[in-house]
């Protein structure tokens, strides 16, 4: 059977699939003025959730998103220093207190949880989210094709990073059910003050029985040529359409170098900086490697440097604004991302980079890499700290990020002389605070 | 105009029918047909096409879901466009990308001990999509049906590219192994 019978047969599957996957983008050229006030067209739908008294009596922002707490002395932690040479194993000396915390809730759904606490500190579940779409992996010829402008590097000290809590409650859908509509609605008028858009009523989107199951409930404001989406993750998507033109000296294109996109990056910058309302703005461009036509993709972010080492680690992880373009290097959708880490659970003692080596080689990871393929520590191409921002984790905790180089196996040569980066997760939170036994796991 | 009413104008042999077709649905047929053809000259006489062949076809069918009916139409001419031009071999646009990747699913040696009917291979993978989770099929749908780009559908979602990559690599698997199963392919 060819590939293109194979084709024709998806073609013909059921109505049901091709109706459920129908939201298409447009891409037509014109050029939109970001200065322009449009009035909205919104109509308010009264559904099952209502903010009417929310909408009358919520004043013109000034800043309402808001920013991470900052971080105090950790003067929470124990006093005695953690850090061991055998970071490997777990004390079977240590107190383990388990402690029932009582429940205040009256839902008789909601479950009684036990919370392990070790040396005054909360043990901490990982989600296994790093699996579930299969490998990781980046195909480079050279490591600093990959970019970033991650603010952490090995030479800031840091001993302590913080843990946040998701306060987003689940459904088995991994839908996110009794979202705060109120945050919701004041990070859309915030938006939409931003863009130089009048508001008068949200309009809401119930998407709870699965139809989109990232998002669940969202509103939407939708005018001439803008969308703004707000979803009960906080995420923010902007939509142009039609696309909006980005001047021809500035190649802004999935495929442009990285030099070309840091360029397009200081137009960006600049035509767009009510909108990006930071501070000191910095731009970070990275790449996910080539594909298999050798176009390296590129990526375009902003997020906010001001402040300590740790303010722009967070801000960099967790509050950061993505501009996209489309396949005419047009100027059409902008993402902004707002993780709640509202709820810190505490400061925790982190293991250096070396530690995590050796936890590495101990076979303490998580990976979607195949685990016969791990080389070694001479293989390690680079090391970045980041934090798992999905918003189905029960905690936002910080990582080691090691980009592993895989040689093909019986000594074959990669085509094109690229070579293929695996990716290998250590928790930087010292291992003793963490439920699980690390699992390295492949699918491949 | 509801959709039932704009079948109604084909019943009627209305020539308001087309009009109110391509009021609703040009932008969407536009878009799978440009996927495919990347090209805004046969683009438009695919969608012309599509409009004659819905003009023929209603009476005597009636279809439940106009927006699919047209979108089956649209993208069935625009392929079928695209191989006569032989676009193929000058590898444009997604239709050649697509084709790659679906490889990937199919053996390098093909036993055809048996003819296999399009019914039978369309409902394998119409089972094989209800197995999978809705996000890797909504992935699945908009790269191998709606032809969208893997940055497309990256940016329509916020995800990452390496993402989409990896859902969709997983379901070619997935897929492949289920028609073995099957006997599809061996």
């Amino acid at each position: 059977m060819k590939s293109e019978r194979l084709l024709n047969c998806i073609g013909q599957i059921d109505d049901k699939y091709i109706e459920e996957a129908k939201d298409i983008g447009n891409t037509k050229s014109r050029f939109i003025k970001t200065s322009i006030s449009v009035a909205a067209c919104i109509c308010l739908v009264i559904g099952a959730i209502t903010v009417p008294k929310l909408l009358n009596t919520v004043e013109p922002p000034i800043d309402i998103i808001e920013k991470y707490p900052p971080i105090d002395d950790p003067i929470d932690i124990i006093e005695e220093d953690p850090k061991t040479d055998n970071v490997s194993e777990k004390d079977p000396t240590q107190s383990t207190d388990s402690v029932n915390v009582p429940d205040d809730s009256t839902d008789p759904d909601v479950p009684k949880t036990e919370i392990q606490y070790i040396d005054g500190l909360q043990v901490l579940n990982i989600s296994k989210s790093y699996s579930d779409m299969g490998y990781e992996g980046y195909d480079v010829y050279d490591i600093s094709e990959l970019g970033s402008n991650n603010p952490w590097n090995e030479a800031i000290n840091l001993e302590y990073l913080p843990v946040f809590k998701n306060n987003h409650e689940l459904n088995n859908r991994h839908s996110i059910v009794n979202p705060n509509t109120e945050k919701m609605t004041e990070l859309m008028i915030d938006i939409c003050t931003r863009l130089g858009l009048d508001s008068n009523t949200l309009e809401i989107k119930d998407y709870t029985d699965g139809k989109d199951p990232r998002h669940g409930i969202e509103l939407e404001v939708k005018t001439d040529g803008i969308t703004v989406n707000v979803f009960a993750d906080y995420s923010i998507k902007i939509t142009f359409d039609p696309a909006i033109d980005i001047p021809e000296d500035y190649n802004f294109n999935y495929h442009s170098s990285l030099n070309e996109m840091q360029k397009a990056a200081t137009y960006i910058e600049e035509e767009y900086q009510a909108l990006i309302d930071m501070e000191s703005i910095q731009e970070s461009v990275s790449s996910i490697g080539y594909n298999i036509y050798l176009q390296l993709s590129v990526d375009l972010y902003f997020y906010e440097s001001a402040g300590t080492d740790l303010d722009r680690i967070l801000n960099y992880n967790f509050n950061k604004i993505k501009f996209s373009p489309n396949d005419n290097g047009q100027l059409w959708i902008i993402w902004i991302y707002n993780t709640d880490i509202s709820e810190k659970v505490a400061d925790y003692p982190i293991i250096t980079v070396e530690e995590a080596i050796n936890l590495l080689e101990a076979e303490h990871y998580y990976t979607s890499a195949p685990r016969e393929n791990f080389p070694g520590e001479e293989y390690i191409g680079k090391v970045e700290l980041v934090y798992n921002t999905d918003y189905y984790n029960e905690f936002y905790m910080p990582y080691y990020k090691l980009y592993v180089e895989l040689p093909p196996p019986d000594g074959a040569v990669n085509p094109n002389g690229l070579k293929n980066y695996g990716t290998y997760y250590v928790p930087a939170i010292n291992p003793k605070w963490i439920a699980q036994e690390y699992v390295s796991y492949s699918d491949y | 105009m509801e959709d039932h009413n704009i079948i109604e104008l084909f019943f009627q042999r209305s020539e308001n029918a087309i009009t109110e077709t391509a009021k609703k649905y040009d932008k969407y047929c536009r878009k799978i047909a440009y996927n495919i053809l990347q090209n805004k000259r046969d683009t438009e006489e695919c969608l012309n096409d599509t409009y004659l062949k819905t003009w023929n076809a209603i009476p005597p069918q009636k279809p439940l879901n106009l927006r699919v009916f047209l979108g089956k139409i649209t993208r069935n001419l625009a392929l079928d466009k695209y191989k006569n031009t032989n676009r193929l071999k000058r590898g444009n646009g997604q239709v050649n990308q697509v084709l790659d990747e679906i490889t990937e699913i199919l053996p390098s040696e093909i036993r055809t001990e048996k003819v296999i009917d399009d019914i039978v291979i369309t409902e394998t993978i119409n089972r094989f999509l209800a197995s999978i989770s809705l996000e890797n099929r909504t992935i699945f749908m908009r790269r191998y049906w709606y032809m969208d780009t893997i940055q497309e559908i990256a940016n329509e979602y916020g995800y990452s590219i390496s993402k989409v990559k990896m859902s969709l690599m997983r379901s070619r698997n997935e897929l492949k192994l289920l028609l073995e199963k099957e006997g599809i392919i061996v």
